[in-house]
Parts: C-alpha cells; sequence; structure tokens
C-alpha cells in the first residue's frame, strides 16, 4: 500500500514536472493560444483592437491592438485555425493575426470601407467586402498579399463560399442581385437578379429606388443544396439552385428582412422583418413560411441552440426566444435597460451565446438551456460582434 | 521522255530512301530507342533552364502570384470515414498515419451528403493495430439528426519545414518543377525533390533556398508560356 503511495506521488510529480515544462516551452515560444478552439474573439470598435476570451473560465487571454483610427467590424478565424482576420472600416486596410503567438503579421491596404469577410473552405482566400468601395479584395493567405480587387458590386456586404470552394456569392445589400464569383478566376461571372423590382417603383420612386435595402447574404442551406437570399425592399426570399445559378422559387416574408439565418438541423429558417418587428420561420423542406411570430424592433442577429433560436432585438434590450420544435415564442430575456445589443457566437456545444453589448462594453452570455445571464465587464471599448472558429452562428450586422 | 525522266525520278526516289532507311538502321543499332524522338523535343524546348519573362501587364491579366520559400508549420488532415451511434464515433487509419494522431486532436465531421454542416469533434482514443489504427472520434455537440457516418478530417500538424505552396509544384512526368522569380517579371524552372506533402503547403528537401519566391497563382499560365517559347 506504502509503495502504491509511493509510486503514485513519483507519478504525480513526473507528470506536474513534464506539464509545467511543456507550459514552459509554450511560453519560451511566444505560444498564447496552443487550441484555436479555446477562445471566443471580440471584435472592440472603438478600441481598435481584437480581444481573445478563454472560453472555459471566461478570461480574456489576451488582445491584439491594430493602430489609431482602424474600427475593426468583423473578425474571422482562418478554418485552419492559423489567422485572425479582420476588416478596419476607417483605416480600409485588412489586419493578419496570428493565431498561436498573437502577432498582427500583415496589415493589407484594401477598397473603401472593408467591412464583413469570409474565408474559402480550404482556407486559401480570404474574401473581404468593402461596401464603399463596391468590390471585394482577394487576400491569398499563402503569401498574405492582396492579388485583386473585384469591382462591379453594390454595396457587397457578406459572402459566403460553396462547400466545395469553387464559386462565391456575394450579397448586395444596395441592389436585388446576388454576385457569383469563379474562385479559380475570382471574377464576378453572374448577377442573379433575386426579383424583379414591381411595376409600383415608377409610380412611387422614392420608396424603391431611394435607399435600397436589398441583399445582405446569400446563405447556403445546411445541406448545401440551395441559396436563400433575403431581399430587404421587395420582402421576399430567393431560392438559388448553385448549380444553375438560377432562382428557383420565391418566398414572402414580413416587411423588410434583415437576413436570412439557418437552423442547425436543417429544418427551418428565419428572417427577423424590420419593418413589421416579426420573425418568418421558414421550412426548408418545402420552401414556405412554417410560421411568423412576433418580436422586437431593430434586430441584428438570430442564435440557435438546445432547439431554441434568440433574436436579438438591439435597442430594446431584449432577446426574444422561440421553440423550435413547436415554432411557438418562449419568452424572452432582458439583457439590461438602455443598453444596446450587437450579434452574438454560439459555441460549438451548442450550450452558450456570447453576446456583445457596447453600451457597458461587455459581452453577455447566455446559457442557452436555463437562459441565465453572465455579464464579462472590460473587454474592450464597444465589442462589436464576437466569434467562435467552427460555430455554426458566426455572423456579423 | 517523261516516262523516262519519270523513271528516273523514281529511282533516285528509292535511292534517297534506301539511305534513309539505312541510315535510320544504323541509328537505331548505335543509339537505344526512343532517343531520337527526345532529341527532336530537345531541340524544340531548348534549354529548360532559360528564364521566361512575362510583362506586367500579362502579370496583371494572370493575376500572377509569388510568395516566399519558407520554414512553416505544416497541417495535414487524415481523412477517414467514421460510423458510430450518438456522439462517438468510430475509424479506422493506417499505422502510419496513426503515429500522428493522439487523443484531443481537433477533428472536422461531415455527414456525406453534406459537405456544408460541418460538426466539431475530438480524438478521445487511438487503439494501434499491426498495420491499421481504430481511432475513437466523439463529436463536441449532437450530429446530424439519423446520420451515424460521417466523413472526418483529423487536423495534424506535422512541424515546422521549409515549404512551398502546393499550387508552386508542376508535375512533369517523374520530375516536380517550380518557377523561381529572378529579376523582376522573369521566372525561371527549377526541378525540386519534395518531401512531406500538407494541405496548403508542401515540404522542399532540395532545389530551393529560404527567402526565394516561387510562382504560386498562374504557375500553369507561366509554364505553358515557357513551353509555347521554346525556352
Amino acid at each position: 500500500m506504502r509503495n502504491l503511495i509511493r509510486r503514485n506521488t513519483v507519478a504525480g510529480f513526473v507528470a506536474a514536472a513534464t506539464l509545467a515544462t511543456m507550459v514552459v516551452g509554450l511560453e519560451a515560444q511566444g505560444v498564447k493560444i496552443a487550441d484555436p478552439t479555446s477562445v471566443v474573439m471580440i471584435v472592440n470598435r472603438d478600441s481598435n483592437d481584437i480581444a481573445f476570451m478563454d472560453i472555459k473560465t471566461h478570461k480574456i487571454v489576451g488582445s491584439v491592438f491594430l493602430g489609431n483610427n482602424v474600427n475593426p467590424h468583423m473578425v474571422m478565424m482562418s478554418p485552419d485555425g492559423r489567422y485572425v482576420v479582420t476588416g478596419g472600416t476607417r483605416a480600409n486596410k485588412a489586419y493578419i493575426i496570428d493565431t498561436k503567438t498573437l502577432q498582427l503579421v500583415k496589415t493589407i491596404p484594401v477598397d473603401i470601407a472593408p467591412e464583413h469577410l469570409a474565408f474559402s473552405p480550404d482556407s486559401r482566400w480570404y474574401y473581404q467586402g468593402n461596401p464603399d468601395g463596391d468590390s471585394i479584395s482577394v487576400i491569398d493567405m499563402q503569401s498574405l498579399s492582396k492579388i485583386k480587387t473585384i469591382p462591379g458590386f453594390v454595396e457587397p456586404l457578406n459572402v459566403t463560399f460553396l462547400p466545395d470552394g469553387s464559386k462565391a456569392y456575394i450579397g448586395n445589400y444596395g441592389a436585388h442581385w446576388v454576385g457569383v464569383v469563379d474562385v479559380r478566376r475570382h471574377e464576378l461571372i453572374k448577377k442573379i437578379q433575386i426579383a424583379e423590382v414591381p411595376g409600383v417603383a415608377k409610380l412611387d420612386p422614392a420608396k424603391y429606388l431611394g435607399e435600397i435595402h436589398g441583399i445582405n447574404i446569400a446563405m447556403p442551406s445546411p445541406d448545401g443544396k440551395y441559396l436563400y437570399a433575403a431581399d430587404g425592399t421587395l420582402g421576399i426570399v430567393g431560392v438559388i439552385d448553385p448549380r444553375e445559378d438560377k432562382v428557383v422559387k420565391h418566398i414572402r416574408v414580413g416587411k423588410d428582412p434583415w437576413r436570412i439565418y439557418m437552423g442547425h438541423d436543417g429544418k427551418y429558417a428565419i428572417t427577423p422583418n424590420n419593418g413589421d418587428e416579426t420573425i418568418s420561420i421558414i421550412d426548408l423542406k418545402s420552401n414556405t413560411v412554417a410560421a411568423t411570430l412576433e418580436a422586437g424592433p431593430n434586430m441584428t442577429g438570430v442564435n440557435f441552440a438546445q432547439g431554441k433560436a434568440f433574436v436579438i432585438s438591439s435597442t430594446s434590450g431584449f432577446v426574444y426566444v422561440y421553440d423550435m420544435n413547436s415554432l411557438k415564442p418562449a419568452g424572452r430575456i432582458k439583457m439590461g435597460t438602455n443598453i444596446q445589443l450587437e450579434t452574438a457566437t454560439t459555441d460549438t456545444k451548442e450550450e452558450k451565446m456570447y453576446l456583445a453589448e457596447s453600451t457597458n462594453h461587455e459581452v453577455l452570455i447566455i446559457d442557452a438551456k436555463t437562459n441565465a445571464v453572465e455579464r464579462v465587464g472590460n473587454v474592450g471599448l464597444f465589442p462589436w460582434g464576437t466569434h467562435i472558429m467552427d460555430s455554426k452562428d458566426n455572423y456579423c450586422h | 521522255m517523261e516516262v523516262q525522266s519519270g523513271k528516273c525520278k523514281v529511282r533516285s526516289k528509292w535511292k534517297v530512301s534506301g539511305l534513309f532507311a539505312l541510315l535510320c538502321t544504323l541509328h537505331f543499332l548505335l543509339f537505344p530507342c526512343g532517343t531520337l524522338a527526345q532529341g527532336i523535343r530537345d531541340r524544340i524546348r531548348g534549354d529548360r533552364d532559360r528564364p521566361t519573362s512575362i510583362s506586367e501587364a500579362q502579370a496583371s491579366e494572370l493575376t500572377l502570384t509569388v510568395t516566399k520559400v519558407d520554414v512553416r508549420p505544416i497541417q495535414v488532415w487524415v481523412r477517414t470515414a467514421g460510423t458510430g451511434t450518438g456522439q462517438v464515433l468510430r475509424a479506422v487509419i493506417s499505422a502510419e498515419d496513426a503515429k500522428f494522431i493522439k487523443p484531443d486532436q481537433r477533428v472536422r465531421a461531415f455527414p456525406p451528403e453534406n459537405r456544408s454542416s460541418m460538426f466539431q469533434a475530438r480524438v478521445t482514443q487511438v487503439v494501434p493495430g499491426a498495420d491499421r489504427a481504430e481511432v475513437v472520434v466523439t463529436l463536441v455537440a449532437p450530429g446530424m439528426k439519423g446520420s451515424s457516418r460521417y466523413v472526418l478530417e483529423i487536423v495534424t500538424e506535422r512541424g515546422e519545414l521549409l515549404s512551398v505552396p502546393n499550387e508552386a509544384i508542376i508535375e512533369t512526368g517523374d520530375k516536380r518543377v517550380v518557377y523561381v522569380q529572378g529579376s523582376e517579371g522573369s521566372y525561371a524552372p527549377r526541378e525540386v525533390e519534395l518531401g512531406l506533402q500538407g494541405e496548403l503547403f508542401t515540404e522542399v528537401v532540395k532545389g530551393l533556398m529560404p527567402g526565394e519566391q516561387v510562382v504560386t497563382f498562374g504557375s500553369f499560365f507561366i509554364d505553358a508560356d515557357h513551353k509555347l517559347k521554346g525556352l
């Protein structure tokens, strides 16, 4: 028995010494994040940095300052976990951070007001959308350089790639079409008109030809067979078949849908309709509206977890909850008063959501099972969005 | 007259043909088969090591991109099929791949019919065998309803090695060639010896020095141009 205790103690010491050596070794190499899946990235607009929060401890483990007057907009990690990138809206530059060392390794000038971005599935290309420059900057992640600027878009807001990486789809918020880019040549090869602008536009041009709320994103369905693009002004969702790049169906939803969000199980999608403060739940099998439910004002995002949908109403301070089995409202969570909610990401276990709240410079962690909220303050100034590697709810506004 | 002349022509043609056949027979006796064809190819192509020049306008049109030969971490994604119930999946891999797979390694799992829905997973156990090993993988969250089969991509880090992007490498027969940037707008082919092939980068064992710039995006066009110009 005594021998066993002694042996265990020795084994314990050896294990502790090995662990300590490993930790010291990693630190000596400048490794700050050993596992890219272990952190939540927070993009802080006004402190011009990207903060990294440990998922387990909820402590900020590091941050990368990008420069003065950068205003980073959206943050994303490459699918191989090697780099973290963001577009600086005021600086007109793209920033590339090494995930392991948290070193800013490259700053690349892009077009005007870069906002949303996406990686090709093989981590090879980083497409940076420039809404004010009406272009997409193509950044080669092997040479870490901009190799091309694809022109011809109208306020390109979001980029999505097909799973095989052959084509990218660009939502144009200033128009009613989705741009198709051939990723081999990085060229705009087709414009898919979601729907014709109604004849009434000619009678009421101020409404229809003034400030267009066009297409925010063309979102692939979880089975990858179709893309769904909501058009705000027209109040419809166009279903695109990527084999022919044609609209195969129109689904009428509520007024001024912001964009479409896909449920993780592939059954339903949701459009938050800011024009009439409702949400439309779309059945992805029949491509019809299964339910239209009341929601809040100024919705900026939808997250899915534990069989529920959580809809962020940015100015009301509430997150609206819906049961995705019964398709009925399941209450709302009060996040605070006089606060501005931004966007959230869901962890890969689909247990918790990390919601950026910019008024008090905090991240609100929502337990999807219990709806309990934990606050993590001082994450940086004006947290604008969050991101977790491989999360199914990585988006921005 | 015409006939005579014709006869004459025929005779002289036969004479030439006979001489050519004799020369060919001698050539084939003296040199191994195929050398004649190789000689013609060599003459057409000339010196393969001479650089080809690309103008700035052409480079822009081709979106020509160069990348530094550098020491970088190389990732290899071991791909296999996993089956199981609930969140636990089992897969078989080769003993060679198993050397690099350890518990807690990151895994990307996809239902086979659905590449756009990725599930994060971790290696929980590696059971070694004689020539193959069994890997147990656990999905971080419940997977696709009704799906018991997944395509697994196990992400392995193989260390930091001198490497070039996979795209830079052109296979010509049993040779591997990259185009190295010389002076501005000038690119010369260079034969290289390669080692480990990763997802994005391949190890260079011989033929390149750190800091040299190789053509990645557009290497195919440069190679075609090089061949067309007969350099």
